[in-house]
């Protein structure tokens, strides 16, 4: 039987709700470890399970504010062209940088999966996980991945590089706010250009770029290099 | 208080999308309809086709709360905890070594490249 959460209401409530909670408990806090899609993702994950609501519920929703990231990612066009001339100046830098981290998550993630025992079908579902999601799935149906699994990873790695992809370059003495944004869209996708987002509006931009053109390299090459391996 | 130049651009942005998905189905490309559609749309502002005043209001109003929208996959994981669970060791080495590496590679490269063209320029 199919109960009241089972309206788009109940899903897109609970979404905004613990998304408004998530972004309050992350400002009070001001510790970048708290990152507000995991918050969310957890406190909703739990409600749900504790109050044995099927996702297929709660997805009613969700489906709905999944529908917005498509007119999100048209807006991207902004933060883009507002960052033109620094795009512009550095475009050799741009490609060639995304390039190299394309090639480096497919080799690195089969690479390490490979290594630790995993099948070759896990070590292909995760070949694009820092393609944003949109993008990863059709990849990974094209090259015989999971699409659920490479879903799985493309969000671990989001939360994880939205969590902790400025840091981590900062620790090899990195501080370019351009290095920063292109490498934190390029390894992380949406959820590290939401990140990036919130550090200033070049990294937004770059992580933007980064990401848009991490999901053209990986789609075109993948299929080529993902053979060498398997 | 929603005002009606941000409607106007909610509505270029859901243009944009549709021409984008349309474009993606038709040619059956591999490059989502979204993507297709942000890159027309920043090739239409670059042209000076459209002025970015008209599509500024509701793109700063979606960007701002982008996060919002990855929320309902985050809760997705939840149906794989299974299959997780079997395979976690590969998973999370490859998810977390192949996150440093291309944040790593892709700064690196950014870089190195960045201060050469500053230094030319």
């Amino acid at each position: 039987m199919e109960t009241w959460t089972y309206h788009p209401w109940f899903g897109i409530t609970l979404s905004v709700g613990m998304w408004v909670v998530a972004r309050w408990i992350r400002r009070r806090s001001g510790t970048p470890l708290l990152d507000p899609v995991m918050l969310s993702a957890v406190a909703i994950i739990s409600v749900l399970l504790l109050a044995d609501i099927p996702f297929e519920a709660y997805n009613r929703g969700g489906r709905v504010l999944d529908f917005l990231l498509g007119p999100a990612v048209v807006a991207l066009a902004v933060p883009f062209y507002r960052q033109l001339d620094k795009i512009k100046r550095n475009l050799v830098a741009t490609l060639a940088s995304v390039a190299v981290g394309s090639i480096t998550g497919i080799v690195s993630a089969v690479g390490l999966a490979l290594l630790l025992g995993g099948t070759s079908e896990i070590a292909t579902s995760l070949s694009p996980k820092s393609v944003t999601t949109p993008i990863a799935i059709g990849i990974s149906e094209k090259i015989g991945g999971l699409p659920s699994i490479t879903v799985a990873a493309v969000i671990f790695t989001g939360i994880l590089g939205g969590m902790f992809a400025p840091q981590a370059i900062k620790l090899i003495g990195i501080r370019s706010r351009f290095a920063i944004g292109l490498a934190t869209g390029t390894a992380a996708h949406g959820i590290g250009t939401a990140r990036a987002l919130r550090e200033g509006e070049l990294e937004g931009a770059m992580s933007g770029v980064g990401m848009m053109l991490n999901g053209l390299i990986t789609a075109i090459i993948l299929p080529y290099v993902l053979p060498l391996f398997l | 208080m929603i005002r009606k130049e941000t409607v106007y651009s909610f509505a270029l942005l859901l243009a944009f999308l549709g021409v984008g998905n349309a474009i993606s189905l038709g040619f059956k490309l591999h490059v989502p309809g979204n993507v297709i559609g942000m890159i027309l749309l920043a090739v239409c502002l670059l042209a000076k086709v459209i002025d970015i005043k008209r599509v500024e209001p509701a793109a700063d109003m979606l960007l701002s709360e982008i996060g919002l929208f990855f929320v309902p996959p985050g809760v997705a994981v939840m149906l794989y905890f299974d299959l997780i669970a079997e395979q976690w060791l590969p998973l999370l080495a490859g998810i977390v070594g192949s996150l440093l590496a291309v944040l790593w590679a892709t700064a690196l490269t950014a870089r190195l490249l960045e201060k050469k063209d500053a230094e030319e320029g």
